[in-house]
């Protein structure tokens, strides 16, 4: 009978260590915190803040510098998905409690919200769907292409 | 006398130094990209998530590029 193995991108992804486990242990603590609502608002923010720092640093090794397989894609789809609509909802808790000042853990609300933001830009940079000819229009009419 | 970069390559730079600089530099860098995707995008109907998208694949070879140019000099 003839062995049938899984694709190689299936193989790559079990057999690298610098894989998408960091993020997802980190999005997991995040949910615990969530849904307990047993920590306080800084510590969530601070869990934030390292999530996507590693998802940043994943996203460079997996996505960045090499060609990414699909199972690469859909961890990053999900991670910055859940990161930035997580990022959103902290904004708005923060936004409520006046007494939380983000610079105790080393971030002002200005660079918070420009974090929260600039997932949005990776959003739309990776999974945005815009189509070619749009694309090319629009660039032309900037004059960019 | 060098020329200065055209729009393009300031918005490649700005958009990677927004992308990449340490979270207390974050809304400096924010109002910096912004400001050069203002000036693209004035008197036009684009908004500033479309011109974003537009130019995905170009940051993406630019970032690429600027990485692989790091990694090469940290060696």
């Amino acid at each position: 009978m003839k062995a049938v193995f899984p694709p190689p991108d299936e193989l790559d992804f079990q057999t690298d260590e610098r894989d998408w486990g960091a993020v997802k242990l980190l999005l997991d603590e995040f949910e615990e915190e969530l849904s307990e609502r047993r920590s306080a608002l800084l510590y969530r923010l601070s869990v934030w803040k390292m999530a996507v720092r590693i998802l940043k640093r994943a996203a460079v090794e997996k996505m960045v510098l090499r060609e990414p397989c699909r199972r690469d894609h859909d961890y990053h789809r999900s991670s910055l998905a859940y990161l930035k609509g997580a990022g959103r909802v902290l904004e708005q808790e923060l936004k409520r409690h006046t007494e939380v000042d983000p610079s105790n853990i080393g971030i002002t609300w200005d660079d918070f919200a420009a974090m929260v933001e600039e997932l949005e830009c990776q959003d739309r940079e990776w999974y945005g769907d815009m189509k070619p000819e749009m694309r090319e229009k629009l660039l032309s009419e900037l004059c960019l292409a | 006398m060098p020329e200065p970069p055209n729009i393009l390559q300031q918005y490649l730079a700005a958009r990677y130094d927004y992308d990449t600089c340490d979270e207390p530099f974050k809304s400096q860098a924010r109002v910096k990209f912004e400001a050069i995707v203002e000036q693209i995008i004035r008197g036009s109907y684009v908004s500033r998530l479309q011109l974003v998208e537009a130019l995905s694949e170009r940051y993406r070879v630019y970032q690429r590029g600027r990485k692989a140019d790091e990694r090469r000099r940290q060696r």
